[in-house]
């Protein structure tokens, strides 16, 4: 494995493991607020009244910048995981029924991928998380619902190649049953590009996270997220800069690995230069 | 001329697919209009009398042969929150946003394909690595994080550091109602554009220099440059004429690809460089629930980029030799 991407994998492994671990090793809440006027606004590194050090300084009601980036990242790689997952999964399932079954299905698989394609992804998210109660269940479904389209592209193709071949045809001359016939035999050999654009999608669903929490239409505070922190820090963007700054850092390292990442097994999987 | 018919067949049947599907999606999602627009102390008849002049009353199909009726002679309905015809309404924010969009688009294309070339020329080089470390962390900020940095550079960056007040950029609005004269409005309305154009353009040039970066490498992969190098044609010869020639419909198809991702960038910059456009419409419009104005933006934003795409689709031939019929 070449550096730039044993750099990245490595980023992101210890920024998902300081997430996982930081309840057990923060001593300051997330989320209580305790002597505002003594704590807000320390800038980074600065010690508060009771001798305890902020790394990346606190923010307006006294919080520890750092616990509470660690605590949102729990949130937001979940979150951009899970979207990204889901729209993997729907997109080579509908995939694989479009290219295995044809006809009106296919016919109507594809002009649904088409129509979502042509509205704007952000667009379509503000519309559905502005329809349907903000909130994490919500974030996901319509991340997923979103996001199918280019893995589904990507896997019909597949199918619709590997249907014709000899060993997918004699599976169905001695009679294997045809669902049977699609999962052993057909979606193992589609099934590489769509993992690679999966893994490509985590970075892309982590930053649509984001952007919808900043506007409020995401995680809802005071449970934090990177995207309701920098919302957070925009109002003191001026007094204290870092409130807004450290879970902005914390999103471009985690997408910029994730998407390193990808680019990588995509050189390997795929066999072609990422694009 | 038949392909071009039936590309522009294709891409109106598109359009109407877009506008059933998100007339579906809003019918789809728990309470209407009326609910809305319902007075605290309304009681059931008032709600009753809501639904029927809004025409909520109707069954679904009826509002739906209804509103595609309206949409087709260019009706786009009211605002329910402002009372003014969305059709105004995006006339309105439309020129800002184009503004914005063609200046930032032009600018990423050019500084895209420029860096993504000079990646290409050096591929699996320190540079190529250290550029694509960059193009990457730039692609992987978000839009509206970035814009949050340009302005705090621009306005309280600048004055910490003592730089000229001639660099203090304005970083919120169109225009400065105090400057009168013509000209002065001129350079005043750039002096606005220059931040939200160069934070838009910068994270689409991002994606754009990993696009055309890999589509020039495996261009210069290609049989055509072996050949050219083996009759003796120089380097930079072949590069320009085998390699880029080779990789440029590839460059033109990801471009149009990418727009979509450049109107989810623009709506986050007119949201924090407060920008009138079509992104703060929108943006409002959803944190009211204005369902006509949701669904007239929607609209807009998807003709915008069937447009581009079949745009795209044209101009192939004519770059690409090899698909002209």
């Amino acid at each position: 494995m070449p550096v730039v991407p044993s750099i990245a994998l490595g980023a992101l492994g210890v920024l998902a493991l300081a997430c996982i671990a930081v309840p057990w090793l923060a001593t300051q809440d997330p989320v209580a607020i305790g002597d505002v006027l003594a704590r807000r606004f320390l800038p980074p590194l600065a010690r508060d009244g009771d001798g305890v050090r902020h790394l990346f300084g606190t923010d307006a009601f006294g919080r520890d910048v750092l616990v509470r980036m660690l605590v949102a990242g729990r949130l937001s790689l979940a979150v951009g995981v899970a979207g990204a997952i889901g729209s993997g999964a729907l997109g080579a399932l509908l995939g694989a029924l479009a290219g295995w079954r044809g006809g009106m299905v296919d016919a109507a698989i594809t002009a649904l991928a088409d129509a979502l394609l042509a509205i704007p992804r952000l667009v379509l998210l503000l519309v559905c998380a502005a329809l349907w109660a903000p909130g994490i269940p919500t974030l996901v479904t319509v991340l997923a619902l979103t996001g199918w389209m280019g893995v589904a592209r990507l896997v019909r193709a597949e199918v619709l190649g590997l249907r014709a071949r000899d060993y997918v045809q004699a599976a169905r001359a001695i009679g294997v049953a045809e669902w049977r016939t699609l999962w052993r035999h057909v979606l193992p050999n589609a099934i590489a590009p769509a993992l690679v654009a999966t893994s490509l999608g985590v970075g892309g669903a982590i930053l649509l996270e984001s952007g919808l929490s900043y506007l409020g239409l995401g995680v809802q505070p005071p449970a934090p997220s990177w995207g309701n922190m920098i919302a957070g820090g925009r109002e003191h963007l001026l007094v204290a800069p870092w409130i807004a700054l450290a879970p902005g850092l914390a999103v471009v390292v985690t997408v910029a690995a994730a998407t390193l990442v990808g680019d990588w097994l995509e050189l390997r999987l795929a066999g072609r230069a990422p694009a | 001329m038949t392909h071009l018919a039936r590309r522009i067949g294709a891409a109106l049947l598109l359009v109407w697919l877009v506008c059933t599907l998100t007339f579906g999606l809003l019918h789809l999602a728990p309470g209407d209009a009326a609910l809305l627009l319902l007075p605290p102390e309304g009681d059931a008849a008032t709600l009753a009398r809501l639904r029927a002049s809004l025409g909520l009353d109707a069954p679904v199909g009826v509002q739906y042969l209804r509103w595609m009726g309206s949409v087709a002679t260019g009706d786009l309905g009211t605002s329910l929150a402002s009372g003014r015809p969305v059709r105004t309404l995006l006339a309105e924010a439309l020129p800002i946003s184009i503004g914005l969009g063609v200046a930032s688009l032009a600018l990423t294309v050019i500084v895209g394909v420029l860096v993504g070339s000079v990646q290409a020329r050096r591929a699996g080089a320190p540079a190529d690595t250290a550029i694509t470390l960059a193009t990457t962390t730039v692609y992987a900020a978000p839009t509206f994080w970035l814009a949050l940095a340009a302005v705090a550079a621009a306005t309280s960056g600048v004055a910490a550091l003592g730089l000229p007040p001639a660099l203090r950029l304005p970083a919120f609005g169109v225009r400065d109602p105090g400057v009168l004269s013509a000209s002065g409005a001129t350079v005043d309305v750039l002096r606005h554009a220059i931040l939200p154009v160069c934070v838009l353009a910068a994270t689409g040039a991002a994606a754009v220099a990993r696009y055309a970066r890999a589509a020039l490498v495996e261009a210069s992969r290609a049989d055509a440059r072996r050949t050219a190098l083996a009759k003796g044609v120089s380097a930079g010869e072949a590069w320009r004429r085998h390699v880029s020639r080779l990789a440029w419909p590839s460059i033109v198809t990801l471009v149009a690809l990418s727009l979509p991702g450049v109107v989810g960038g623009s709506v986050f910059v007119e949201g924090v460089f407060a920008w009138p456009g079509m992104g703060k419409l929108l943006l409002t419009a959803v944190a009211q629930r204005d369902t006509p104005v949701i669904l007239g933006a929607t609209l807009a934003y998807a003709t915008a980029v069937i447009a581009a795409n079949l745009t795209a689709d044209l101009v192939l031939p004519w770059l690409d030799p090899r698909r002209r019929a």
